[in-house]
């Protein structure tokens, strides 16, 4: 075979034949075709994936079908995975409340990949939550809204990926089609006609030389100009206060960081000795509050009823002070009242709502939120109340168990109760102690989280004392001559024979009821007052009457700050804290008032400030401040007016013959409530404080009906009262034996 | 002949490869769970345990990966260099985006493993497994001695702009170098990110995983996504070109290749068929004669830019240092100590008015403490900074410089450092054997011009 003859039976194995290149040319527009098809369902896919994140939420319609939906499985799984969220699970998590809530219609429109917590309406609602935290309605709404959300945004990423596979698949053909279509049209390369002389590319280098210098040169001049933006941007103190701390850093010891923090020991403190703590004080832990935090905690403090007498501890609404802005004056004398001024068991008129208690209990309602929270007791049970403030209906109720340590028999004053104490919350718990040394911890929901037994404080009317609250631990002042654990009293012959009680101070943390500190006051004698924690200056103290001495500590560590020795005998009445004086009194004794910014033994130095001595000084009820006046009430129905600023008293007024008083009065804008304890006709009185000025009355006034247009209302009520009232929102919580009161305007 | 090594050859490594993850496990110290990539910007952790009993190493997924990985790049390398057979390239590529990309979801691969080899380099307790080893080094290994073949049919982001380029238009070759500086940038912000422990951005800010995913992802890595690749339809492999942090490494390694591709088999004939034909400017022409002048004044220029080099260096270095701050405000910590600052000297009325700095008052670590944890990282970036600005300045310079140093050229040639081994020039090359068919001129679809 020649050359030729296996060139040609080469090129005729490659010779197509007439039917071939028809064939071929039906592929090319069959190829066609094809592009066409697959462009369009391209596009198709396309479109159906835009539409799928284009869509008005419809939220309410989503929650619908939320509760329609068949179940298909019980795993949650991941949002790389589709999600087949079983609606079990997740509908599980809501309450009837949560499900039933009516949801915004959203405001969004193109919702391309919008995640959940970007919403509008969401960001919206979680500020809203943030301001009012207890709300139930809000959160109710918000973890609708939650769930609601993520299900559409899962199910609109498992719609995206399944139309993402589509169109993949879609464009894969179009590929295909188009790759085929351009082998088929394929063109034999054809060269440039113009060759180019070595002078032309040399000129063309040249010119590509130059364009990359000048882009070099404009890049570079881009990078200059981006990074002092950058810069110019950024600037903040921020840098200059960082570099300070870098320099310490670098001067420092620094030991090995742990978990990212950094322990960073001076080398002068690492030489010195540490300090040991005084005797009398044990401290197990000094965790540092950020006062910041404390700050933002204090915000939401104030706007409650947390505590007995409220968030300043003097039985009122505002921060009381002795000097108040004209603002502030307006308010309080404006002729918008927010409470009412009368109210009749009888009509129901301005009774909101009436629950009975299913134990009874003299301690005061507190309130968080719109929740009321209240203990009870009896000789074999102990209960915690929840009640709701708007309705008053009974939320949850928890026993309480007696611990080991809390297990005897008590000796309690019949006045006392067997659940005298007012408890305390911090928004996330709450807290009850009873007479026989049990300490618990509840939430929200009514769940015990812990409990801790003292032993049963022994004194002589049984253990009163409520509880207080500094940021994230429990104050409790134990002013008792002994405990008695197991029956078995700690009071040594030591102790007796030198007169020393078992009374201390003990801060529990609220988190897990561990002790941070204990104070001891051996000197103390049994008291049934109650510590308050208020800030004096620019530090926080715990101020506490007792026998013999009023004294103040400091709430992170125990440590006593000042004392006033003075009062003795039955202490009870809770002192008070008006700027930075500290009020307290005394029955048998007198009324004093002292700089509370001084430091140890007050007496006979410039911080006590005055005393006066009243024919009705409080047998229990605490003192009430209205700006330049204090006000005393007395068992036996004595109201007694101090004046701040002439340091003496100005009146002393019976409030009604007959009617006797324990529990403290309450102030709500400038008038104030009463409420008597009376067997026979317990009664509310409502007095206008603007009425009891020393220029309006003396001390020659027998009588709170010689105060001219004094005594606003005379209410009758269905029970003795023996708690002071409670304060939120425009209700005015009342207890007495049976019954939980809600009084509060009605809506017209 | 060379069939028959390179069988013994893979033969061998396939033995020796199922040796590598079949070894007992206990104790095993080269067989290493690889770490998990991660997109968080907080510090990561590996994961050290030994393989699971050899009766379940085919459940290992880094084994699979690695196969199959290792077998693409062997194949390509062969179909590229070996064969020179387009359809083959294209088969693999196919191949890797179905398998590496859309099996695995493209992840781990190598553009991602320099931030752990990075990351190993500055965090002392973070380990680097041998899964990510090997794929970061593998391909420039085959990239020194073969070119970039890895990025031909491999790498499943290029193989996926490869099928996408389907218009592709040239773009000026100035352009392309100016273009082409950006990869070099983002690598070395890339490094000074992970170094100062900010964030995988190179993962981050990858086009093409939220395809392999199932088209999920961030709502404005999806939009870059998908710009991109419109942009690729026209302008091909513009990630592969631009963007990517290990193209840069393979350009540079790929310049220095033993062998790579070329559009002629044998000798070019200069008939200049495949002049304008790469899309990616990765042809180069024969070099014109250099005039007196130009010799004269080409040393000076090389010197020149030269001396430029450390002013330069130095320059953007510094300029880098004003960097700093900026670039750590983009850390977590800084961020939140920011925030914190703000609350605490009265800029923001509200403690607690982010989420940020709730989570940090609640943390109960003190203020301080995280004054100091972000001094220490202000510290760190006021060392990278400076030295991505000398990286920024180096790249200028080197740039410049490497337009000074004279090529000369007689034929066409691939430029090494920016061919892809795609196999687009071979079939317009006449010498390649196939296409004597066509231009014999014996086939004729009837629409297409006939040549002798």
């Amino acid at each position: 075979m020649t050359n030729d003859d296996q060139k040609n039976k080469t090129t005729n194995q490659t010779i197509l034949n007439v039917s071939s290149v028809s064939n071929i040319r039906n592929l090319y527009r069959l190829s066609l075709l094809g592009i066409t098809i697959s462009s369009l369902t391209f596009l198709g896919f396309l479109s159906f994936l835009l539409a799928n994140y284009y869509a008005p939420y419809q939220l309410n319609d989503l929650s619908r079908k939320l509760e329609t939906k068949n179940q298909s499985q019980n795993e949650y799984q991941s949002n790389n995975d589709l999600t087949n969220i079983s609606d079990d699970f997740i509908m599980d998590g809501l309450s009837q409340e949560q499900k039933d809530v009516e949801l915004p219609v959203s405001k969004e429109r193109f919702t391309f990949l919008i995640l959940p917590n970007e919403f509008k309406e969401y960001v919206e609602l979680k500020k809203q939550l943030i301001n009012d935290p207890d709300n139930s309605e809000l959160q109710a709404k918000l973890r609708t809204l939650d769930v609601v959300l993520r299900e559409d945004f899962f199910q609109r990423r498992h719609n995206a990926s399944q139309y993402s596979f589509l169109l993949l698949f879609s464009g894969v053909l179009l590929i295909f089609f188009a790759k085929t279509t351009a082998v088929l049209n394929r063109r034999l390369t054809a060269a440039n006609v113009q060759i180019e002389s070595q002078g032309q590319r040399r000129h063309i280098k040249n010119l590509e030389q130059k364009a990359i210098f000048v882009g070099i040169a404009f890049l570079g001049a881009l990078a200059i100009g981006m990074t002092f933006g950058l810069w110019l941007s950024g600037r903040s103190e921020l840098e200059t206060f960082l570099s300070k701390k870098l320099d310490e850093v670098e001067s420092s010891v620094l030991t090995p960081a742990k978990d990212n923090h950094l322990n960073i020991k001076n080398e002068q403190q690492a030489n010195e000795p540490l300090s040991s703590p005084p005797q009398d004080i044990v401290i197990n832990e000094e965790p540092n509050v950020d006062p910041r935090e404390r700050d933002s905690f204090l915000k939401i403090w104030n706007q409650n009823w947390p505590t007995f007498r409220g968030p300043f501890q003097c039985g009122v609404l505002r921060k009381p002070s002795h000097r108040l802005s004209e603002t502030d004056l307006q308010s309080i004398n404006s002729t918008e009242n927010q409470y009412p001024l009368t109210w009749n068991i009888e009509t129901n008129e301005n009774i909101l709502w009436k629950s009975p208690i299913p134990l009874d209990g003299h301690n005061s309602p507190i309130v968080w939120g719109e929740r009321i929270f209240l203990s009870g007791a009896n000789e074999t049970e102990r209960k915690v109340f929840c009640f709701h403030t708007k309705t008053g209906a009974l939320i949850w109720m928890t026993e309480i168990p007696v611990s080991p340590e809390g297990t005897g028999p008590l000796n309690l004053n019949h006045e006392t109760g067997f659940a005298p104490s007012t408890m305390v919350t911090d928004g996330q718990r709450v807290y009850a102690i009873f007479p026989n040394g049990d300490l618990v911890a509840l939430d929200f929901d009514g769940k015990i989280i812990w409990q801790k037994g003292f032993g049963i404080p022994e004194n002589n009317y049984g253990f009163t004392a409520s509880l207080a609250l500094w940021f994230d631990r429990v104050i409790i002042q134990f002013d008792v001559d002994s405990f008695k654990i197991n029956g078995e009293s700690s009071e040594t012959k030591e102790t007796m024979s030198e007169k020393k009680s078992e009374s201390k101070l003990v801060a529990v943390k609220g988190e897990d009821g561990t002790i941070l500190w204990e104070t001891s006051r051996p000197d103390a004698k049994g008291s049934w007052g109650s510590p308050i924690v208020q800030c004096i200056g620019e530090t926080d103290q715990i101020v506490l009457m007792g026998d013999p001495y009023l004294a103040a500590y400091n709430p992170e560590n125990g440590q006593e700050l000042w004392r006033y020795s003075g009062f003795r005998s039955d202490v009870t009445p809770t002192p008070i804290v008006v700027d930075s004086t500290v009020y307290a009194v005394n029955e048998s004794q007198f009324f004093a008032a002292l700089n509370a910014t001084g430091t140890g033994e007050l007496a006979e130095t410039d911080h006590f400030l005055w005393k006066a001595q009243s024919s009705g000084l409080p047998n229990t009820a605490s003192p009430l401040p209205f700006l330049d006046r204090i006000f005393l009430l007395a068992e036996n129905g004595t109201l007694t007016g101090l004046d701040v600023e002439k340091q003496e008293s100005f009146c002393e007024l019976f409030v009604d013959e007959g009617d006797s008083f324990y529990a403290s009065p309450v102030l709500i804008d400038h008038y104030i409530y009463l409420f008597s304890k009376s067997s026979d006709e317990p009664n509310a009185y409502i007095i206008d404080a603007n009425k009891l000025t020393p220029e309006n009355v003396n001390l020659d006034m027998l009588d709170l009906t010689e105060a001219e247009n004094a005594l606003i209302a005379k209410i009758p009520l269905a029970q003795p009262i023996f708690a002071s009232p409670t304060l939120k929102d425009g209700v005015l919580v009342i207890r007495d034996q049976n019954n939980l009161w809600g009084i509060g305007q009605s809506q017209k | 002949m060379f069939i028959k090594r390179f069988g013994i050859f893979f033969v061998l490594l396939a033995l020796g490869w199922g040796l590598f993850f079949s070894e007992s496990p206990k104790g095993n110290v080269w067989a290493q769970k690889g770490s998990k990539p991660t997109f968080q910007i907080y510090e990561t952790h590996s994961i050290e345990t030994a393989l699971p009993d050899s009766s379940t190493w085919l459940e290992n997924r880094d084994f699979w990966i690695l196969s199959v990985f290792l077998v693409l790049l062997l194949l390509s390398t062969y179909a590229a260099l070996y064969r020179r057979s387009r359809r083959l390239i294209v088969l693999l590529s196919i191949l890797s985006i179905v398998i590496l990309g859309f099996w695995f979801h493209g992840c781990p691969c190598p553009i991602g493993s320099i931030q752990h080899i990075i990351l190993g380099f500055f965090q002392a307790n973070y380990f680097v497994s041998w899964t990510i080893l090997i794929l970061f080094l593998a391909p420039l290994f085959m990239t020194l001695f073969f070119g970039r073949t890895f990025c031909g049919s491999t790498c499943p982001i290029g193989a996926v702009q490869e099928m996408l380029a389907l218009f592709p238009i040239k773009i000026p070759d100035w352009l392309e170098h100016l273009l082409g500086l950006f990869r070099y940038f983002f690598l070395g912000f890339a490094v000074l990110c992970v170094a100062c422990g900010l964030s995988f951005i190179i993962c981050r800010f990858d086009p093409i995983v939220c395809l392999f995913r199932g088209g999920t992802g961030l709502r404005n890595i999806l939009i870059y996504s998908g710009l991109l690749l419109l942009i690729g339809v026209f302008v091909g492999r513009p990630y592969c070109r631009f963007l990517c942090p290990f193209g840069a490494l393979l350009s540079i390694c790929g310049q220095l290749s033993f062998k790579h591709i070329t559009v002629s088999p044998g000798k070019c004939d200069q008939c200049r068929l495949c002049e304008n034909i790469c899309p990616y400017n990765a042809i180069l022409k024969p070099t014109a004669k250099p005039t007196i002048q130009e010799r004269r004044s080409g040393p000076i220029q090389l010197g020149g830019f030269l001396l430029l080099m450390p002013i330069l260096i130095l320059f953007f270095g510094y300029l880098g240092s004003f960097l700093a701050f900026p670039m750590a405000q983009f850390h977590p910590i800084v961020k939140r100590a920011e925030l914190v600052y703000a609350e605490e000297t009265g800029l923001v009325d509200q403690y607690g008015a982010f989420d940020e700095t709730l989570a940090h008052y609640r943390s109960g670590v003190e203020n301080e403490v995280l004054y100091r944890n972000a001094a220490n990282v202000l510290r760190r970036f006021q060392i990278a900074s400076p030295l991505f600005g000398c990286w920024v300045g180096f790249v200028f310079a080197a740039k410049l410089i490497s337009f000074s140093v004279r090529r000369k050229r007689t034929e066409y040639q691939t430029d090494s450092g920016r061919c892809f081994s795609c196999g687009r020039c071979f079939w317009h090359c006449p010498n390649q054997k196939e296409n004597r068919v066509f231009l014999d001129g014996q086939i004729d679809f009837g629409f297409s011009r006939k040549s002798k």
